[in-house]
């Protein structure tokens, strides 16, 4: 047989464009489609930009987060406050978007965090040989019976007051991020990256037993070739897939660890410190708890949508 | 089924040592001492008093002497109420478990009625309904909806208690079970209704109808029973996350259940409270599984261990 490409006549005898479209462009597509998913990634965005313009501009931010007026203090929304004030009289508005943006960061960077974790530990398993895979089978076996809230608050309980460098207490020595922020995303991600490695592990399981995998073996391609060029972006829709509704599980622990005191520490406010401190002023300041309280949700709920419509777009076993 | 209940309830041995072990090392990494105070205790109170708890040994010394006491069901004393941590356990115990049971019986039925009746009424006003409740209810955070139940029912219109739980009192239960159990319920809801959808499509529902059972019966006998097998699947995980997750409705509300408790314990650095809340939880998840994984063989007489 001559190895002369395929012709594709069809489509230019009719004056059409030939098109090819990759599975990831398909993918892409069908996510576009989806209307739910599109609303979830707008709101995302949009409070993402707002959280950042925020802090930048001062016409949007209109007020220093941390900026005290005790006259002002208990308002609820007005021409001068948009959200109300707090017990302190700072500005809700500027407040909550603070929270998102620490918010925000904390679910990513704990994603970011996971990713890692659960790409390089499944890979392992799958890829390691026997017993490194039954070890580390066996962890994840004791993992999923610790629960998961608990085994995050004793984590960060465990990160917390340390005099390290970059995660210790006091001066952030990453501009923008400091110690407690990095201590919440290790305690969160340090705990939920089992997830991930077990997906991994399956699907790395599964590749390494289909044929174009054994054709490139054939073909005489080397064993990180085969890893990184064949098999990593096979298992990468899946890994996204959960990845995306790991963000607003991260931001739900980050919020249960602030509503018990283990959440990152004043001046900096996640979503979570806002609404615990609202607790304490539940009756005479209903806005001060029921603004960040509803900010979470519509957080957790766009992530929501987004990942369904992921997991619709890149899984298309899984379509109806 | 002997066989595989034994060797189930036998492999609880090796997954409570196993969490036992993560948990003793991982609670005395934590920064400070259970006897750490904001004015530092004498030099010799804080001996005698480390003395007295074993915390002056070695720390491998102090795991074999807690793994002794826990092969005989003792988990020491708690060191902030100075009394077995058993006896704290068992005080606080029938609080959490009104209220995870409760909450479940609330997800369950309400997410079943609802699941069944949007899947038999397909494309109705109530179909809707729990699509949209389903999509919500998972994502909205229990103690965000705590907020906003309590502000609205008992803040504005007065019908419940802002705090508290009092079993068979109704103005100290509803708000905690609908928070904890909402969740629960959309997510049973979502389940029931796909797989319902499933099942009413199938040979044997029209065999059913065809020989002249009435609607009803075709749907709770043929339908509902057929249907339950997915939703037994989700019950186990939900059954361990209203455990572990009331811990925070257990906070806003201010009900001192065991959650409450491994907070304040891990706050306190209360070792023997740590260990003994966080095994009690991982021993609850392990059995509920089991009695998830028994219950299939009940549902669907297919299944045999």
């Amino acid at each position: 047989m001559a190895s002369e490409p395929i012709a594709l006549p069809a489509f230019e005898e009719f004056g059409l464009p030939v098109r090819h479209r990759g599975l990831w462009r398909q993918a892409f597509d069908r996510l576009v489609r989806n209307r739910l998913a599109m609303v979830g990634l707008a709101i995302v965005v949009t409070m993402a930009v707002l959280s950042v313009l925020t802090a930048t501009v001062d016409a949007v931010g209109r007020y220093e987060p941390s900026a005290q007026a005790v006259r002002e203090a208990h308002q609820g929304p007005s021409a001068a406050h948009w959200l109300g004030t707090d017990n302190l009289g700072r500005d809700n508005w500027a407040r909550v978007w603070e929270g998102v943006r620490i918010s925000l960061r904390i679910g990513l960077g704990t994603q970011v965090l996971v990713a890692f974790i659960g790409i390089a530990v499944g890979a392992a398993a799958a890829l390691g040989g026997r017993f490194l895979d039954n070890l580390i089978m066996r962890f994840v076996d004791v993992a999923y019976a610790f629960p998961d809230l608990l085994a995050i608050v004793l984590m960060r309980a465990v990160l917390s007051q340390r005099p390290w460098p970059i995660i210790g207490n006091g001066d952030p020595q990453i501009p923008g991020l400091p110690g407690t922020i990095l201590q919440v995303i290790l305690a969160i991600g340090l705990v939920s990256w089992v997830t991930t490695a077990r997906l991994v592990r399956g699907q790395m399981l599964s590749l390494k037993a289909s044929d174009f995998v054994t054709a490139a073996r054939a073909l005489g391609a080397s064993t990180p070739r085969i890893v990184f060029v064949h098999m990593l972006p096979n298992t990468l829709g899946p890994v996204i897939v959960v990845l995306t509704f790991g963000i607003p599980l991260a931001i739900y622990a980050e919020a249960v660890l602030a509503l018990i005191g283990f959440g990152v520490e004043p001046p900096t406010a996640s979503l979570g410190t806002l609404v615990f401190a609202g607790y304490s002023y539940f009756r005479s300041n209903p806005w001060m708890i029921s603004v960040p309280a509803a900010t979470i949700a519509i957080l957790m709920l766009s992530f929501t949508f987004l990942g369904d419509g992921l997991r619709d777009a890149l899984d298309p076993r899984g379509r109806r | 089924m002997t066989t595989y209940l034994v060797r189930r309830i036998l492999a609880f041995v090796p997954l409570v040592w196993a969490i036992a072990t993560i948990t003793f090392f991982l609670m005395h990494a934590v920064p400070g001492g259970p006897f750490d105070r904001e004015k530092p205790l004498p030099p010799q109170v804080m001996a005698n008093l480390e003395r007295k708890y074993n915390l002056d040994k070695p720390i491998l010394v102090q795991y074999g002497l807690f793994l002794r006491g826990l092969a005989t069901g003792d988990l020491g004393q708690s060191f902030s109420q100075n009394r077995p941590v058993t006896t704290i356990i068992r005080e606080r115990l029938p609080k959490s478990v009104q209220l995870g049971l409760c909450a479940f019986s609330f997800a369950l039925v309400g997410g079943l009625a609802l699941g069944v009746t949007a899947a038999v009424r397909q494309n109705s006003a109530v179909d809707y309904f729990s699509v949209v409740l389903a999509t919500i209810g998972a994502s909205v955070p229990n103690f965000v909806l705590a907020v906003f139940l309590v502000l609205l029912f008992s803040l504005q219109l007065g019908w419940f208690d802002v705090l508290g739980w009092e079993f068979g009192n109704y103005r100290k239960m509803v708000l905690p079970i609908v928070s904890l159990g909402m969740l629960p319920l959309a997510l049973i809801a979502r389940v029931t209704r796909a797989s319902m959808l499933e099942v009413l499509n199938q040979d044997y529902i029209r065999t059913a109808r065809a020989k002249g059972l009435t609607e009803f019966r075709v749907v709770m006998r043929h339908a509902v029973r057929n249907a339950l097998i997915p939703v037994l699947t989700i019950a186990g995980p939900i059954l361990a996350g209203l455990l572990t997750g009331s811990f925070i409705i257990e906070r806003f509300y201010a009900i001192g259940g065991v959650g409450t408790a491994f907070v304040d314990a891990v706050q306190l650095r209360d070792y023997g409270m740590i260990m003994g809340t966080t095994l009690l939880f991982a021993v609850a998840i392990a059995v509920m599984n089991l009695v998830v994984d028994i219950s299939y063989a009940i549902v669907d007489p297919r299944i045999r261990y």
